[in-house]
């Protein structure tokens, strides 16, 4: 154990694989197993599994990725409420970002969606452009409640010109 | 007790607030503000050493001036003019005057050297008659008398006012002209009769007896036609001039029979005692350059007689000695001129020492006048309105005019005109140009206080406008149209006749253009606000006779295209009324004002009278609410704010306040204090107005605000139309407890409105505030406010603190009147305050917003930034260099 | 005994000639004109400007009447006729607080503080009036000096320097093989209670195993009452091991528990299937219990 310790210590990148202690009782094989490995079977099941069902698993996770806009969309909440409706750094860098996600996510929609090239994924992609725009209308809603949207009569009041004068009047205090 | 404390604690709140936002630097007097002081026309003056001498004015103020450059050693300002004048001076080991009139004489002793007063007591008579005073060794001699029937004169001690009770009453049925009496010395004369029979009464004052000496003007001064008049020599022995034919002659009054000297003298001569002798100065144009005055000297008792030039060019008229004093042959004479100013001259150089523009203690008008551009600038502009617009023609004209102004920066300046008089990068450097009471026109720079140029007017006097005196000045064209010169049009009353009086000049230059003397009597008068092609506005007058003139008559074609839309208004003080007129039944042949509309306020008295300064602009038209949306303001380009103050059986006085629509007579809205009295001042901005007066009930100035406003939806959001009323708009009104009493009020006004107005007022005190509108406004709506926006709980009496002050130690003199001109930085409104003192300075409502502050530290910065860069590469190079020898390992 | 009272008597009698009332009863016949007299305090001595008295003007309801102050500081206003006045003194650099002095129709004469709100409520001032100076007139406004510790506490500055420093300072201050020793010590100490939390953890997300999670654990603990530094020693190994895998940074071993949790959830997010109990435990088993 002594030894082991210094000799791990020395070679910091080394792994030993001439060691054989703490290797399962499952497999009795030579080499140390790598490092989080089992040698279980259900793994290997799991494996099985994959190996056989590819078409379905593409689409399951082309699924999967369509609705994982719609799967932040309570997230984005919660980070709305907690960022609070001042106008201060903080909330202005959360609303940025709420922006800034779907807006990217959408325009690397193409790449995203590389792996369903072969097969046509209109479905998904209308699902995950729909997600993306309900974040967007999230980031939206947060604007409005933050005041941002023009959507008042003041927010135009500095673009209002002045009243055009008709009629001008001179004259004063009688001077005789 | 609680309520006090919590109102007190708010007062210390604000007063931090008001902290903030309103003070100065003391590292900033000086920079941008100038004061000078000014005494009024002098009316008796006295040499007391070599050093100095002793003023007094008809603005009742006594000045002891050094005689080495003029400067003000002390002044002390007794009270108000209009009905207490001084009426003696007389220095001796201290000075001493008898002021006073309506309320009753003062009697005053001043310490010479610095003006501390020693002794007062108070002296009462019959304000209806005439009073004369003279002062012998330690008495003071109260003489008044009654025309055709006695004389009745008062002995009293001059230091303590005791009297010995008795009145010297005489029997005088020889005084019938109180214009024919003087005091000369101790004594009393009077002339009485027409020329040949002329007599000459006078008395000694000091005796205790009732001796009358009577003499004939015939046997003192020959037998000659004209009528003779007297004239007091301002010298302590009892010397008079007997002026026939103007010339006069020198008698020195002695019981019996006075002394005669034969000398031929001018009206205008005064005495100057020179140690045992005695020297008769007077002044004559100079028979060399007739502009230029002469000094004739005389010696009294052996009749020497001296002449010398000066260099004192006489652009004003006859001007007159105030006093003189000699020691040896050296001589000090100080002489007034027509336009109140103040010379010394030196003999026997000929120099004058030193000039003192005493017309601008009474400033009558003001107007502030932007200077053009200069040489540089203007050929850079020409270099854009070329005229030919093909390429080739605008490409050959812009590299000549480069070539053109390469040259000129390379063989240095060579500006041809005001080398100094250009306009600045932030519009600061302007003209003041001022009219005052006694009709010279002066232009004053606003950075040095310096006169450019001035002019005289012989016999004008100025209007009276509501209990002030005023003259009109106008800009016709300003300076920015560079080739046509800018050009200012001065009203003013003929002495004499009454009739109008119109000057046009050119305000940079000083150029007259044009002196035209009106034939009829001015009513009213209109700037009209549309340019001809010259970008001239042109002058509308009415007469006392409702007719209409045009200045210049070229403007009669625009006039006629917008008559229509031209309207006048005449307000009467002392009738309390309001008419308006309109001119649009104007034809070619015949422009004629209708009058549309009248206006009876009873019978009041109009005390104020408030328009919207012309060249205001309001930025926002409207308010923003608590929940965003907007309150439109009721910006009403017409609008007139009258005071009117009418007596009342019940409440002593009634304060109305009208806000009436100028072209329609509308009454939009009105307000009536109770027991409210004069003092009142009107400030009338944008679409508010806050005016000031006196409590009666509870003894103490107040302010009120009104602000009016249309509503949430804006009637007409393109254009404001008196004749378009749908409703009348709402106005909000608060009143508030003034700490001070105001003389006068001005709103501050910079170029597009975007900074907080303040509200500048002169105070008795001699300091001018500057009160934050935010402070005024009325918070009726305060529910529905933002409350983020700096909202500010009412308190009652408003709060003055010493750092609002903008002229901090320079304290003003009675103050007349405030100017208020917008600088071409937004942040900046200049002022001028004028009174007896002129004082002028910058204001930054809200503080200087569109300049780097004064110590901004450039250089840290700099350094800062330079050495941010450089350690950023350096670092780069070691930590590559680290990074490459780690690889290496 | 007696003297004493004389004498009090004496003063009192020339104190109220002091405070005598001058009424003017010889100007009566102009309706009763009066003065009204008082004393003006120039501030003490070292702050006493040369001249004040001949700068000093009395203002009677905003100039009104006026009065002038003698060498002494005694001021009188005369004629003065009959009602409520508000008197004020002025002088350009100092501030003194205006009264209101009352005279009424038989010449009385009354000083009381200036109230505007409350009107008629009396504070009385003595009379004949003393003005004392409430201090230098303020019309300036303090530049802000700039000062060191305006930077230093500035909240920016505290955010972006001290972070750095701490950075920069702490690597160099743990690198020293003592410290370090220190550091492992401390962490072993603290690590003791971190296992059964991450058990806690294990369980919470286990479910099925969690009965074998709790054999082991029991057993482990009835071994480990008794031999205490060997658990220790196990546990040091253990951490070594991970060293291997990981970059050997002396605070991971403190946040340890968190990547271990870390790497749950990852898995769950990752879309693969939930690790079942199995690879829960075999993932637990790295870690070597």
């Amino acid at each position: 154990m002594a030894t082991n310790k210094i000799q791990n210590r020395r070679l910091k990148w080394s792994l030993d694989s001439t060691r054989n202690n703490r290797v399962s009782t499952v497999n009795d094989t030579v080499l140390a197993s790598p490092p989080a490995y089992s040698t279980s079977g259900t793994l290997g099941s799991s494996e099985v599994a994959k190996k056989t069902d590819t078409g379905h698993l593409i689409i399951k996770k082309s699924w999967e990725l369509a609705l994982a806009p719609i799967k932040q969309v309570p997230m984005n909440l919660f980070i709305m409420y907690m960022a609070g409706n001042s106008i201060s750094i903080f909330p202005i860098m959360m609303v940025g970002m709420l922006f800034m996600r779907p807006i990217q996510a959408l325009f690397s929609l193409n790449s995203t969606f590389k792996m369903l090239e072969n097969s046509s994924a209109i479905g998904q992609k209308f699902v995950y452009i729909l997600g993306n725009f309900i974040n967007i209308g999230l980031a939206l809603y947060k604007c409005q409640s933050m005041g941002l949207l023009p959507t008042h009569s003041s927010d135009w009041l500095a673009f209002v010109e002045p009243q055009v004068r008709q009629e001008y009047l001179g004259g004063g205090v009688a001077l005789f | 007790m609680a309520t006090f404390k919590s109102i007190s604690s708010i007062f210390l709140v604000f007063l931090t607030f008001l902290n903030v936002a309103i003070s100065l630097y003391e590292d900033q007097i000086g920079k941008f503000d100038w004061k000078q002081s000014y005494i009024g026309n002098i009316k008796f003056g006295s040499f007391d050493s070599v050093k100095r001498v002793v003023v007094a004015t008809d603005e009742n103020v006594i000045a002891s001036l050094h005689l080495k450059n003029g400067q003000i050693a002390w002044r002390q300002i007794l009270e108000s003019p209009h009905g207490n004048q001084i009426e003696l001076l007389h220095v001796d080991k201290e000075v001493i005057t008898v002021s006073g009139g309506e309320s009753g004489w003062y009697v005053r002793g001043w310490e010479l050297n610095l003006g501390t007063i020693l002794w007062e007591w108070t002296l009462y008579s019959d304000k209806s008659l005439k009073g004369y005073w003279v002062i012998s060794k330690d008495q003071l001699i109260h003489l008044v008398p009654a025309v055709g029937s006695h004389l009745e004169i008062t002995t009293y001690e001059v230091r303590t006012g005791r009297n010995n009770g008795k009145t010297l009453r005489i029997s005088a049925p020889w005084i019938t002209d109180l214009s024919k009496c003087v005091t000369a010395g101790i004594y009393w004369t009077c002339i009485s009769g027409e020329s040949s029979s002329a007599e000459l009464h006078y008395i000694d004052l000091s005796s205790q007896l009732d001796k009358v000496y009577n003499l004939s003007v015939e046997k003192l001064i020959g037998n000659a036609p004209g009528k003779v008049t007297l004239r007091s020599l301002q010298y302590a022995e009892p010397d008079i001039l007997l002026i026939r034919n103007g010339v006069g002659r020198y008698v020195r009054l002695q019981p019996e029979l006075p002394k005669v000297f034969t000398y031929g003298l001018s009206p205008n001569v005064a005495v100057a005692p020179n140690g045992d002798q005695t020297l008769l100065i007077q002044l004559e144009s100079s028979s060399e350059n007739p502009e230029n005055i002469q000094i004739h000297s005389v010696e009294l008792e052996e009749g020497k007689e001296n002449r010398i030039e000066t260099d004192y060019v006489n652009k004003t008229g006859i001007s007159h000695i105030i006093t003189a004093l000699c020691r040896g042959s050296a001589c000090r004479v100080l002489f007034s001129a027509q336009d109140h100013s103040i010379s010394l001259l030196q003999l026997p150089a000929g120099k004058v020492a030193w000039t003192r523009e005493e017309a601008l203690s009474h400033i009558v008008a003001t107007e502030f006048l932007e200077l053009p551009v200069s040489e540089l600038d203007a050929s850079i502009e020409h270099e854009f309105d070329s005229v030919s617009g093909d390429v080739f023609g605008t490409l050959y004209h812009r590299l000549t005019s480069q070539a053109r102004q390469l040259s000129v920066l390379l063989t240095g300046q060579q500006s041809t005109s005001n080398t100094g008089l250009v306009r600045d990068e932030f519009g600061l450097h302007k003209l003041i140009i001022v009219a005052t009471n006694v009709g010279k026109l002066f232009a004053i720079d606003t950075i040095t206080g310096n006169v450019v140029w001035s002019r005289f007017f012989n016999n004008v006097e100025s209007f009276s406008l509501l209990n002030k005196h005023g003259m009109l000045l106008f800009v016709q064209r300003t300076a920015r149209y560079s080739p046509l010169i800018p050009q200012c049009v001065l009203l003013m009353k003929d002495k004499i006749t009454g009739n109008g009086i119109m000057y046009t000049f050119d305000p940079i230059t000083g150029e007259s253009l044009q002196l035209e003397r009106l034939s009829y009597q001015i009513n009213q008068v209109m700037l009209l606000p549309y340019e001809d092609d010259e970008h001239l506005k042109g002058l509308l007058i009415l007469s006392g006779d409702s007719q209409v003139h045009l200045y210049p008559s070229s403007s009669k074609s625009i006039l006629l295209k917008h008559a229509s839309t031209t309207f006048l208004y005449t307000a009467n003080p002392k009738q309390g009324t309001l008419h308006g007129l309109s001119l649009a039944y104007s034809t070619p042949e015949n422009i004629k004002a209708v009058p549309t509309w009248s206006l009876n306020l009873g019978q009041a008295e109009l005390v104020a009278v408030g328009i919207r300064p012309i060249n205001e602009r309001v930025h926002s038209q409207g308010r923003v609410l608590a929940d965003r949306s907007v309150l439109y303001k009721y910006v009403n380009p017409n609008l007139l704010a009258i005071a009117t103050i009418k007596d009342d059986s019940i409440h002593k006085h009634v304060l109305n306040i009208y806000l009436v629509d100028g072209v329609t007579g509308l009454i939009v809205y009105s307000t009536v204090h109770k027991r409210a009295d004069k003092p009142v001042h009107l400030v009338h901005s944008e679409n508010w107005l806050v005016y000031s007066y006196y409590n009666e009930r509870f003894r103490r100035i107040e302010l009120g605000a009104i602000e009016l406003y249309e509503g949430s939806v804006q009637s007409n959001s393109t254009a404001f139309s008196s004749h378009a009323v749908s409703q009348l708009p709402h106005a909000e009104a608060q009143a508030y407890i003034f700490p001070g009493t105001p003389l006068a009020m001005q709103a501050t006004i910079t170029e597009r409105g975007i900074t907080n107005k303040h509200i500048l007022v002169g105070l008795s005190n001699g300091a001018v505030t500057e009160i934050p509108w935010a402070f005024l406004e009325p918070r009726g709506n305060q529910g529905i406010l933002n409350p983020e926006e700096g909202y500010i709980p009412y308190i009652p009496e408003l709060p003055l603190p010493s750092e609002a002050t903008i002229n901090y130690n320079q304290s003003l003199a009675r103050i007349r009147g405030l100017q208020v001109a917008p600088a071409r930085l937004e942040s900046t409104c200049l002022v001028l305050v004028h009174g007896l003192d002129v004082y002028y300075t910058r204001v930054t409502p809200s503080k200087t917003f569109d300049l780097l502050k004064e110590d901004f530290d450039h250089w840290l910065i700099a350094i800062v930034l330079i050495g941010l860069t450089v350690a950023s590469y350096v670092t780069k190079r070691l930590a590559s260099r680290k990074a490459l020898k780690q690889a290496w390992k | 005994m007696k003297w004493l009272i004389l004498v009090n008597f004496f003063l009192v009698f020339a104190e109220i000639l002091c405070l005598e009332v001058t009424n003017g009863e010889e100007e009566s016949e102009t309706q009763g004109r009066y003065t009204i007299e008082g004393k003006v305090y120039a501030p003490d001595p070292p702050f006493t400007p040369a001249n004040w008295q001949s700068d000093t003007r009395l203002h009677i309801n905003g100039g009104k009447y006026l009065g002038f102050v003698k060498e002494d500081g005694s001021f009188i206003i005369h004629n003065v006729p009959s009602g409520s006045y508000i008197l004020e003194v002025l002088h350009p650099e100092f501030t003194y607080e205006p009264i209101r002095v009352e005279i009424n129709s038989r010449g009385k004469m009354r000083a009381r503080k200036l109230n505007h709100i409350q009107t008629n409520l009396v504070a009385p001032v003595p009379y004949p009036v003393k003005m004392k100076p409430l201090g230098k007139t303020k019309y300036f406004q303090i530049r802000e000096q700039w000062r060191l510790t305006d930077f230093l506490f500035n909240p920016m500055v505290l955010m972006m320097v001290l972070p750095l420093v701490l950075i920069m300072i702490l690597p160099k201050m743990l690198n020293d093989p003592e410290t370090k020793k220190e550091m492992e010590q401390i962490g072993s100490l603290t690590k003791f209670e971190m296992p059964e939390m991450s058990d806690l953890v294990t369980n919470f997300l286990a479910g099925t195993s969690q009965s074998q999670l709790q054999t082991k654990k029991s057993a482990k603990k009835s071994s480990d009452d008794s031999d205490f530094s060997a658990l220790d020693s196990d546990k040091i190994s253990s951490t070594e091991e991970i060293e291997q895998m990981h970059l050997p940074q002396p605070e991971e071993r403190n946040i340890k528990k968190g990547t271990f949790i870390l790497v749950i959830s990852r898995g769950g997010a990752c879309g693969e299937q939930p690790p079942d109990a199995f690879v829960l435990s075999r993932m637990l088993k790295f870690d070597g219990f």
